[in-house]
This record gives C-alpha cells, sequence and structure tokens, in this order.
C-alpha cells in the first residue's frame, strides 16, 4: 500500500536573501505514521530529488538513528508514541534550477508509506533548503 | 595596484597576426548569441516557469514592441521539479533521452545593428546525447557537503523538537555528543563548537531564543561552507570522457523580413581533463546577406596543459563558396561564384621557465578568404616576464 500524505506546515526564511549571503529556507512538515504490526521493523530512507546535492538524517526522538541511508528505527514497542524526525537539507548547486524536492518512505514489512514528494525552490543559487518532517507514530 | 610589465618580442611573417583560439573548435555556448555575433548586455536566464513568462513578458515594451539587446537562455526540462531525479541519476545516466532532457538549452537573443539600424533576432538550441562522467572532484566534493550537512540536520531536529531544560550550552553539548557518537570527524565537530560558542552571547534563555540561536548557527555553518558550496557548482559542469554535443541557430533581419544566417555545430571531444583533450567539430554556416557565403568546416583540436608546459594545436579544413555581387566588363551586375578549399593550421605552446618568466611560441596558416589576399601564415615568438605580479606568468589571449 502506498500512501501519498502531508502537507507543510510553515515555510520561513532564516535569513533574507541579500545580495552575497548564502540563504537558507526551512521547510517544517508535521505528519501521523500508523505503525502496522507489532512484529516488523520499521525503516525510513529519503530521496532527494532535482540532482541537487543533500543529506539527511532520521531520529527518534532526539536520538540520531542513521544519516544518509535507510535507518531502522525499530519495532511498535520501540517507536509507539513517539516522534520519528527526518531532516533533510540541501544545497541547490546546479545552475539550470532551484528546484529542490524530497521523498519520505516509510517501509514495515512489504508495506511502504510515502510522504510527499515536497519540493521547495531556493530564492536564488547556491542557497540552501532546509526540510523537517515530525511524523507522529501511533 | 598590481603593476605589471610585460615585454614580448614579435617576430612576424606575413601580414597579420593569429593567435590560435581552440574554443573555436567546440559548440558556442548561446547559440543564438553566436549566430548574431552578439553578447546581449541583458541575459534572462529563467529557472522556473513563473520566471520564464516573467521574462517574456518583460521583453516588450508599453507598446508591445520587442525590446532590442536583450538575450534569454532557458533549460526548459528545469523549468519544474523532478523528485525522482536523484543527484546519482543525474550525474551519471548513459540514457540518451535523459540526457538530451539535461542538457537542452534554448536561447533568444534581439540586436539593432548599429551600422545599418536593422533588427535582428537569433533563436538556438544545444543538447548532449553523450554526457562522459562527472570529475572525482565533484564526488569528493558531494561527499564532504553531505558529512557537513548532518551537523545541520541534528541542530534542526534540537529546533522543532525543543524541551524544556534546554540550554545553549546543553544543545551545543547534545550536537557534539551525537556527532562523536556516529563517528563524526573530529574538526567538523570542532568546527561546530567553535561557530556555536562565538554565538552564545549573543541569545537569550527563552525558546524563542534559544531557536533564534540554533538557526543563527545553521546559517553560520552554512556561510562557512561557501567556497565548498561555489566550486562543487563549478564542477558539476566539468565533465571527463567522451562527450557528443549538437547545436543549431538561426538569425532573422525583421527589417527586411528575411532569415540571414544558419549555423549547426557538432562536437565530439574526449576529455581526460578540463587541460587535457581531443576534440572534433563538424560546423555549417551560411550567411545570406548582399553576399552569399556558405562555409562547411571540420576541425580537429588537442590542448594539453601542465604545471611546466602547455601545448595546444588546432586544424580546420573549410570548403566555402561565395557568391558575390559584380559587375561585368561591359558595367552589367553579374554574381561572381568563389568556391574553394583552404585550411588553418595552428600550433602554440608556452614553458613556463620560473614563476614570472615565460616562453611562447605559435607558428601556423590562417585560412584564405575569398574578400582578402594575403598569405595567411605567421608565427609569433614571445617572452612573458611578470613583475610584481603573484599570478605565474602566462600565454596573452
Amino acid at each position: 500500500m502506498i500512501l501519498t500524505t502531508g502537507k507543510p506546515k510553515t515555510v520561513s526564511k532564516s535569513r533574507r536573501a541579500k545580495e552575497n549571503i548564502m540563504a537558507v529556507k526551512h521547510v517544517d512538515l508535521d505528519d501521523v505514521y500508523d505503525i502496522k504490526t507489532s512484529t516488523n521493523d520499521v525503516f525510513v530512507d529519503v530521496t532527494i530529488g532535482d540532482g541537487q546535492v543533500g543529506s539527511y538524517s532520521v531520529f527518534l526522538g532526539r536520538d540520531l538513528i542513521k544519516s544518509n541511508a535507510p535507518a531502522n528505527i525499530g519495532k511498535r514497542s520501540d517507536i509507539d508514541g513517539k516522534n520519528t524526525i527526518v531532516t533533510v537539507a540541501i544545497v541547490d548547486t546546479l545552475k539550470s534550477t532551484n528546484w529542490t524536492s524530497i521523498t519520505i518512505k516509510v517501509t514495515e514489512g512489504g508495506t511502504e508509506t510515502v510522504y510527499g514528494p515536497y519540493k521547495a525552490m531556493a530564492e536564488k543559487h547556491l542557497d540552501t533548503v532546509m526540510y523537517s518532517l515530525k511524523l507522529i507514530n501511533q | 595596484m598590481r603593476k605589471e610589465i610585460v615585454i614580448i618580442l614579435l617576430f612576424v611573417i606575413g601580414k597579420e597576426i593569429n593567435a590560435q583560439d581552440i574554443s573555436k573548435l567546440t559548440v558556442p555556448s548561446t547559440p543564438a548569441f553566436s549566430i548574431l555575433d552578439f553578447e546581449p548586455s541583458a541575459i534572462m536566464r529563467p529557472v522556473n516557469a513563473k520566471s520564464l513568462a516573467s521574462d517574456v513578458l518583460n521583453s516588450f515594451d508599453e507598446n508591445g514592441k520587442l525590446l532590442m539587446n536583450l538575450g534569454l537562455e532557458v533549460s526548459p526540462y528545469w523549468l519544474k521539479s523532478h523528485p525522482t531525479l536523484t543527484r546519482d541519476k543525474y550525474l551519471n545516466t548513459k540514457n540518451p533521452g535523459q540526457i538530451f532532457l539535461q542538457t537542452l538549452s534554448i536561447s533568444a537573443a534581439t540586436v539593432k545593428d548599429s551600422a545599418t539600424g536593422h533588427n535582428k533576432l537569433g533563436a538556438g538550441f544545444r543538447f548532449r546525447l553523450i554526457n562522459g562522467e562527472p570529475l572525482q572532484e565533484l564526488i569528493n566534493a558531494d561527499n564532504e557537503i553531505k558529512a557537513h550537512l548532518i551537523v545541520n540536520n541534528i541542530i534542526n531536529s534540537l529546533r522543532i523538537n525543543l524541551q524544556s531544560g534546554d540550554t545553549k550550552a546543553s544543545l551545543i553539548e547534545h550536537v557534539v555528543k551525537e556527532l562523536t557518537n556516529k563517528g563524526t570527524d573530529p574538526a567538523i565537530v570542532a568546527r561546530f563548537k567553535s561557530i556555536a560558542e562565538a554565538r552564545m552571547a549573543e541569545f537569550g534563555v527563552g525558546q524563542n531564543d534559544l531557536k533564534a540561536f540554533l538557526l543563527q548557527v545553521d546559517s553560520d555553518l552554512i556561510e562557512a561552507d561557501r567556497e565548498l558550496h561555489e566550486s562543487t557548482s563549478d564542477l558539476v559542469y566539468e565533465r571527463k570522457g567522451f562527450i557528443l554535443e549538437f547545436a543549431g541557430a538561426t538569425g532573422y533581419n525583421s527589417s527586411d523580413s528575411k532569415f540571414e544566417r544558419f549555423g549547426f555545430w557538432g562536437n565530439a571531444s574526449h576529455f581526460v581533463s578540463q587541460d587535457d583533450f581531443f576534440t572534433l567539430t563538424a560546423r555549417y554556416m551560411h550567411q545570406n546577406n548582399d553576399t552569399s557565403l556558405t562555409n562547411v568546416d571540420i576541425g580537429l583540436g588537442f590542448m594539453k596543459k601542465s604545471t611546466s608546459y602547455n601545448i595546444s594545436i588546432e586544424g580546420m579544413f573549410r570548403w566555402y563558396r561565395a557568391e558575390i555581387p559584380d559587375l561585368n566588363s561591359s558595367g552589367q551586375p553579374i554574381t561572381r561564384l568563389d568556391k574553394d578549399f583552404t585550411y588553418r593550421l595552428a600550433v602554440q605552446g608556452s614553458y613556463i621557465i620560473s614563476k614570472d618568466i615565460s616562453v611562447n611560441i605559435s607558428i601556423g596558416k590562417d585560412f584564405n578568404s575569398p574578400f582578402v589576399s594575403r598569405s595567411g601564415v605567421f608565427s609569433i615568438l614571445g617572452l612573458n616576464y611578470s613583475l610584481f605580479s603573484k599570478q605565474p606568468a602566462h600565454m596573452p589571449n
């Protein structure tokens, strides 16, 4: 089963795109993950699109589980009631586009839940876009 | 102020000096500008559909007339987002269709001819079908960026998950602990700590202050990587290996309502590096003014640069046909036809004797022209001496 859910909660700019400043745009998102089984491990992975270079990290609560590789966050007993936080930082290194995008996949057994794709445009070349997705596990 | 004294000794045979320009053996970067032989003062490069629409609208005055001396370059594929196009696919795809989409650029230009007062329009395209492979330097730079951005990821996870009892010091300590636990390069950890601690005194202790503190450190870390991001952006467009590229352009004279020029280019290059490559170019150019001139050129070039010497070799073979309005002996108008084959050969080398001194030599033969009678043979021997310059001596352009 593939689900596509989630809407941006806030989009803010920590620094205005003045000349010569590499601005950082933040896209903060919220959603819910319904745990499907008690026995299967839950994996979280991220696809960074638009040919851009970026880095992602997956947290359970405040604990960093894994960066730039699929993260096993555990079974229902490990994650129920906790937040999974996915943060992605993308630098716009392509001169031909300012687009950035991410797609987050949560896999549990044979079931895949997809969040996104979320898209945001860097205001200017070489700016950075930071995505944060907070998933409430229930 | 930098002062430079350059002493050049010239020994010239022939009527003109012609240094070699291997760039003529490549496809023009913006064919529409090239066909008009004009570099617009304002070039619009929209990166999304909205800015393209805005740029097109801004190209007309209040009376709906197209403005002159404008340039437009757009890559249609990149106007919309492509969430499934990963960095790996983007850099390493071998699919000619995907390479065509990624590299297709369309250019247009308008210019008012200062001599005739005529308005001219140019339109062109350029694309690749084979795109070599990325440089190892880019792979390394991408990996470095990824490693650095993990710090920003931890900072942002804290920003959206602040807890009562958090302080600036505890937040810094948490980031350091997470990085250390994951075996992060100690230099990255130390850099974060130094940047974060330098900002501590500027922010208060409330939750909003802590968020502002984290945002500031986040921005500072990005700014600290400015050079890395800039150089990476340049490296994305430098490729090695075999590259096959095509371009075309046409020039339209709106005052005479006729297409004046057509040009098509095809180029196959093999890059060992940006300073060491072979290139083969075929070019068809047609001009239809008072005189009609058609050229078919095939050129071969080789260039190699090292720390102590540079060498480049260029050969270009041209078949031309010129139709020139003339008068016969009775004073009646006729069209004189001139068809011929000509070629250009050039060898250029420079040897760096020391940091400030280099010896340069160019020898070769330029094209014959249906309009100018000359031998075309040239040779240049030069000695460059740079005084008060931190840059090593180099071949003048």
